[in-house]
């Protein structure tokens, strides 16, 4: 026959023929895809697969291929397709045009195209699906491969996705059988047109087809849709199986600004979906401070440390006058711990739309009425929540400005009520105060007459120490002094403190004033806080004991030796005493009240300044009471970064101890000034025979002992001096400036200063004038 | 420690303290602010009684207190009157004799007072040393008083007088002040003159009263206290206030300044003046506001000053205004030792309005202040040679006297002139 009487299509089905590239029928193929379309290989098209071999020949390429029964099992039929469905371990590679005997078969390379490109859906569409299977899989049943909250509703969505686009398929596939049994008759394409609207009729009428209404083109057409929406789909997926919670919800969020706006309005919706359990989250953890997120998916998380831990208020127990007043200080952490150490803010779980501060003000307005609730018991709790209430809005991630106003305002409620229950309920700034008066000793009346009735016990040794005389005797302090006007409430937490004693401490090293505070309130005053306060007060008590002992010497002896004028012998050594005595009085009382006011008032003003305006939630309550302990620490302790700064604390007691032993020196200097005095009394009465000279002390002894008291009067005051240089020299270089103050204070008129010069220059001449002083 | 001040009630210092503690007599209670018990007991719940015992010699002043708005205030058995009734006479020998003769009653007023106070600290005592009574009276107390409590302190409030409106005033000066050096362990010199020209100057009147200088003298003297019984971290004590202030045994005269003084006429018709910490303080170092009216010469200097800052003070002003005095170089002080100028916060008494936001005490310990008391030496010998006749038992008293008191005298100025030079040290050594 003539090739040119045949229409073009039947020469080249021979052509075809005759090389053995006979096509399948496309109607067989088109059923093919809508199994493809659902991942299922069909009978003429497989998925080629990479077998896990293949995948570790990859790696190892020396590998032996052991034989597997890949091709034997493969079932013949498509419809075995339970062992077919290939798993997340396979890698496709294309599609294979296979005859179900395994014999491939020619396809036109441009179906062929239309066929791998329709057939991503396939695979994409197993992805999402095993995805969901997996997550709802009951025989799984290992809790950490449980759905989270946010997986769930990310199954939700991708079911009821899919379920729409397996009703296209039926749709599709009906509409195959339907024309397959009508064959190219054009009459019912009306009706089937009512039931499939644009694309089938728009396929029917443009692209003429041999048997049936369906085409590859048309079916191209169909699925185009859903190409896109799988595809993000299964990025969704791969995404969920790599992040969960927040962190999945800040991924989803990224295809939300997608320059594409069907990408975008489409991730939009998985987003509205999978976000609701967080915002639901969120929503009753700003609202009522409960953190409801089974599986941790949230940006809030119980601290794992913390678990199990019970937190309540403990209760101050009754000591009934024993003493012994309850062992608060082991369980002292607890409201601390329930606010700093329950929960943790992950950064990483908080989705991006929400920036790190916005996440920080959640975080704190969850803990703030988290605290409010089960950390201090609030009694008014309705009243804040109907306030909480009246602001509550429903959540989304399409309107962030709305949240960002709901969480402010929700923040500033939560957060003021917080810290009027520290201020107002629980009066912190009456305790606070508290601690400054007594623990501190800015009630110098109250310090006082607890200084002088302890002293008679504190100078005996520690093992001596009875703490019910000590009790007695702060009680003794607080009804004397203005103390007593203290309420009870705060009078009753003062206590004595022994510490563990060393073999040779006397009372003075061990004993410590302490007040005690339970939850809520040791939320601010922590653990650490109560130990800086302890540092302090033991420096503070310290400098009270030096300082009254100066003082008293200074009552004893200055106008004692008036009557002792008339001994010529002594009244240049005790000059000198009272010229060592006035630096050593106004050393004292320059660096008590730099302590008092630049280590204290000065910090404590700008607290109180803080206490006043109550701006910011606990978090920041907590570390303005840090600053205002740390301001005091740099200043009394002379704490400090830097080493050498810190050693000028160390002068400081050096100094404090030269005092000390100043105070014995010139009590033993009066002592010797009345022994003179009564010998020369007594030699008197000798004189006229009313005593035996034998009575007489030696007066060359006492002259020795004098000179002796001189010379170490002078080393004293020289020490004395030299170290203050050293002192004020180093304060000079302070880096702090407040610091660097008290230099100035203890040398107000720069006689340190110039004495250093001038000993400098002349440090030869002195010694030399020292010399000859002692032999006159 | 709570120090019963036995009140010496003479001519211009009468009655002053009551008048700053409250106004009216009664019901003292007002919180937990000041510690009554320094000067107080307390009687029943609202009554506070002071430990004030009144001595005079003449029954003027001491009835004036009795029909006064203070009448309930007193103890009235701490009233004390000599028998006779008829003053000292400006003498000092006599005022001396009338405390030798009434010495068993006033040392047992003083003794159950003192044995009332659970830790006595040490007494307060208000006199003047112009007329025969604050001088000789006042002398013969602080005799016995340091003699009886030789370990508490006596500190009083002298006031020295002006030019001689009794003219044998230099003579009781100098009489008193040897009792002064040698048996009070402070003394705040308060300088007649000066007292009157703050009056006038304060005040813009020609010549002040008694009543306005009374009240400056008892503002100044309250608030010297005002630490005392407003507690505070520091100088909760009389010890601790003054320890501070005095170096030496003999150096214990202390200057004082006070600023700003109103009188209570005038207070309402001026405006508020804003006053700061800084204002105060400079205002402290200036001649005008002291209560010692003698220009001081060029070497003197401060060995010690305490200011005492009442009223709502923010702490860095303090802060503040010490760099500020420092570096305008403010103050002149001793160059053998460190020496500054201490401050104390002290609360504003609740009982008394005022209209300054912060009003502040200067306590200064001033070598200059040996003018002051050189003027009675040199007028001794003035006086002498004026009328010895008429003054016999005081010449008799004055020729056993005035060896040592003039040489008393003469080694205080001497002290304190040595104490403006570096070498101070070393005057001891009688260098």
């Amino acid at each position: 026959m003539d090739n040119r009487a045949k229409p073009k299509a039947q020469i080249m089905r021979e052509w075809r023929q005759s090389q053995g590239k006979t096509p399948r029928d496309t109607d067989l193929l088109l059923r093919d895809m809508l199994y493809l379309l659902q991942g299922i290989d069909g009978k003429y098209a497989r998925f080629s697969r990479k077998s896990r071999f293949e995948k570790q020949k990859e790696v190892n390429p020396y590998l032996v291929e052991k034989p597997i029964p890949r091709a034997g099992t493969r079932p013949d039929k498509g419809k075995g397709k339970e062992v077919d469905l290939f798993t997340d371990d396979e890698e496709i590679r294309g599609i294979d045009f296979v005859d179900p005997d395994g014999q491939p078969h020619y396809v036109s390379p441009a179906l062929q195209m239309i066929i791998v490109q329709l057939a991503e859906l396939g695979v994409l569409y197993r992805r999402v699906y095993n995805y969901i299977q997996s997550k709802q899989d009951p025989s799984a049943q290992d809790p950490l491969q449980e759905a989270s909250m946010i997986e769930q509703s990310l199954c939700h969505f991708l079911e009821t996705e899919l379920a729409d686009y397996l009703r296209l398929l039926t749709t599709l596939e009906e509409e195959m059988h339907k024309e397959n049994a009508v064959m190219p008759g054009d009459d019912n394409q009306d009706a089937d047109q009512a039931k499939l609207p644009n694309p089938s009729s728009l396929v029917a009428q443009h692209v003429p087809t041999e048997r049936s209404g369906m085409t590859f083109q048309k079916l191209a057409l169909w699925a185009a849709e859903y190409i896109l929406k799988v595809r993000l789909m299964s990025s969704v997926v791969a995404e969920a199986k790599k992040t969960r919670g927040g962190a999945l919800i800040s991924t989803i969020y990224v295809f939300t600004t997608h320059g594409d706006p069907f990408t975008r309005d489409y991730s939009n919706r998985i987003l509205d979906e999978v976000s609701k359990p967080f915002f639901l989250s969120l929503q009753r953890w700003i609202s009522s401070g409960v953190l409801h997120d089974p599986f941790n998916e949230f940006f809030v998380q119980v601290n794992p440390e913390t678990r199990g831990q019970r937190f309540g208020r403990v209760a101050l127990r009754d000591d009934m006058g024993f003493g012994y007043r309850g062992d608060v200080s082991s369980r002292n952490d607890i409201a601390y711990t329930l606010w700093e150490k329950r929960y943790i803010f992950r950064k990483e779980m908080l989705p991006i739309f929400l920036n790190e501060d916005f996440g920080k003000k959640i975080f704190s307005t969850g803990k703030s009425i988290n605290f409010i609730r089960y950390g201090c018991r609030d009694t008014d709790w309705d009243a804040t929540e109907r306030q909480l209430a009246e602001v509550r809005k429903v959540l989304t991630h399409n309107d962030i400005a709305g949240l960002e106003s709901t969480i402010d305002l929700t923040y500033k409620i939560a957060s003021k009520r917080l810290l009027d229950i520290f201020f107002d309920q629980y009066n912190l700034m009456d305790h606070l105060q508290a601690i400054k008066r007594y623990i501190l000793l800015s009630a110098g009346d109250f310090a006082e007459l607890l200084h002088s009735n302890l002293r008679p016990r504190l100078d005996r040794p520690a093992s001596k120490l009875l703490r019910h005389h000590l009790t007695t005797d702060i009680e003794t302090a607080i009804q004397e002094s203005n103390a007593r006007f203290e309420s009870p409430e705060i009078l009753q937490r003062l206590d004595a403190r022994l510490k563990p004693a060393q073999p040779n401490d006397s009372g003075w090293d061990c004993f410590a004033l302490e007040y005690k505070v339970e939850a809520p309130i040791n939320a601010v005053l922590d653990d650490k806080a109560l130990a800086s306060y302890d540092d302090l007060f033991g420096h503070l008590w310290r400098l009270r004991r030096v300082s009254t002992q100066l003082q008293n010497n200074w009552l004893a002896h200055t106008f004692a030796i008036r009557r002792y004028r008339h001994l010529k012998d002594f009244v240049a050594v005790w000059h000198r005493s009272n010229i060592i005595q006035a630096q050593m009085v106004h050393f004292m009382s320059e660096l008590q009240a730099f302590c008092h006011l630049e280590g204290i008032a000065v910090p404590w003003s700008e607290f109180v300044k803080f206490s006043e305006q109550r701006n910011g939630d606990l978090d920041e309550l907590i570390a303005a009471h840090r600053s205002y302990l740390r301001a005091m620490s740099s200043k009394v302790l002379l704490r400090s970064k830097n080493r050498e700064e810190e050693a000028l604390f160390d002068t400081i007691e050096t100094t404090l101890s030269k005092i000390m032993s100043f105070a014995e020196i010139s009590t033993q200097l009066y002592q010797l000034t009345v022994r003179e005095s009564t010998r020369l009394d007594n030699r008197k009465m000798a004189e006229r025979g009313i005593i035996a000279f034998s009575n007489i002390d030696n007066a060359d002894q006492i002259k020795e002992e004098r000179q002796t008291l001189d010379r170490r009067l002078q080393k004293c005051g020289d020490d004395f001096n030299s170290t203050l240089q050293e002192l004020v020299y180093g304060l000079g270089t302070h880096s702090n400036s407040e610091v660097k103050f008290l230099g100035l204070r203890l040398s107000f008129n720069d006689v340190y200063a110039m004495r250093k010069a001038k000993a400098k220059a002349a440090s030869g001449i002195e010694l030399r004038n020292g010399n000859t002083k002692q032999n006159i | 420690m709570h120090p019963p001040s036995p009140t010496n009630q003479i001519n211009a210092a009468g009655g002053t303290i009551p008048s700053n503690v409250g106004a009216g007599g009664s019901a003292y209670t007002h919180g937990a602010m000041d510690r009554k018990d320094g000067f107080f007991y307390q009687a029943d719940d609202d009554h506070y009684v002071p430990r004030a015992i009144l001595i005079d010699t003449e029954p003027r002043v001491l009835n004036n207190i009795r029909t006064s708005p203070f009448k309930d205030l007193f103890n009235p058995e701490n009233f004390y009157l000599s028998k006779s009734g008829g003053g000292a006479g400006n003498n000092w020998a006599k005022g001396h004799e009338l405390g030798e003769e009434g010495k068993e009653e006033l040392m047992e007023l003083i003794n159950r007072e003192a044995d009332g106070s659970d830790s006595l600290e040490g007494f307060m005592l208000t006199h003047s040393i112009a007329g025969g009574t604050g001088s000789g009276l006042g002398s013969y107390l602080l005799e016995r008083l340091s003699d009886h409590f030789p370990k508490k302190l006596l500190h009083t409030y002298s006031v020295f007088p002006g030019d001689g409106d009794v003219v044998v005033q230099p003579y009781n000066n100098l009489l008193a002040t040897k009792r002064l050096v040698e048996h009070a362990d402070s003394v705040i010199m308060v300088d007649n003159l000066a007292l009157h020209k703050l009056v006038e100057d304060n005040m813009e009147l020609s010549e002040a009263s008694f009543r306005q200088t009374n009240q400056l003298v008892s503002t100044v003297m309250a608030a010297s206290t005002t630490t005392l019984r407003y507690p505070g971290y520091m100088n909760n004590d009389l010890v601790g206030l003054v320890s501070s202030l005095i170096p030496t045994p003999r150096c214990h005269f202390l200057m004082t300044a006070y600023t700003p003084f109103t009188g209570d006429d005038i207070e309402k018709g001026k405006s508020v003046r804003r006053t700061t910490v800084l204002d105060v303080m400079r205002r402290l170092l200036q001649p005008k506001n002291r209560l010692v009216s003698t220009p001081f010469s060029q070497p003197s200097c401060y060995m010690s000053i305490l200011n005492i800052i009442q009223g709502d003070v923010d702490p860095t002003d303090v802060h503040k205004s010490l760099l500020r005095i420092r570096e305008r170089q403010l103050a002149t002080f001793i160059p053998w030792g460190a020496a500054s100028i201490q401050v104390a916060l002290a609360k504003k008494s609740p009982y008394v309005q005022s209209s300054h936001r912060v009003s502040g005490l200067m306590i200064a310990n001033h070598t200059g202040i040996h003018v002051v008391s050189r003027f009675t030496g040199l007028c001794v010998m003035k006086m002498l040679t004026l009328d010895p006749q008429r003054f016999s038992r005081m010449l008799r008293e004055y020729d056993q006297a005035r060896r040592i008191g003039s040489e008393v005298v003469a080694e205080l100025v001497d002290e304190y002139k040595a104490a403006e030079h570096e070498n101070y040290l070393d005057y001891g050594n009688g260098a």
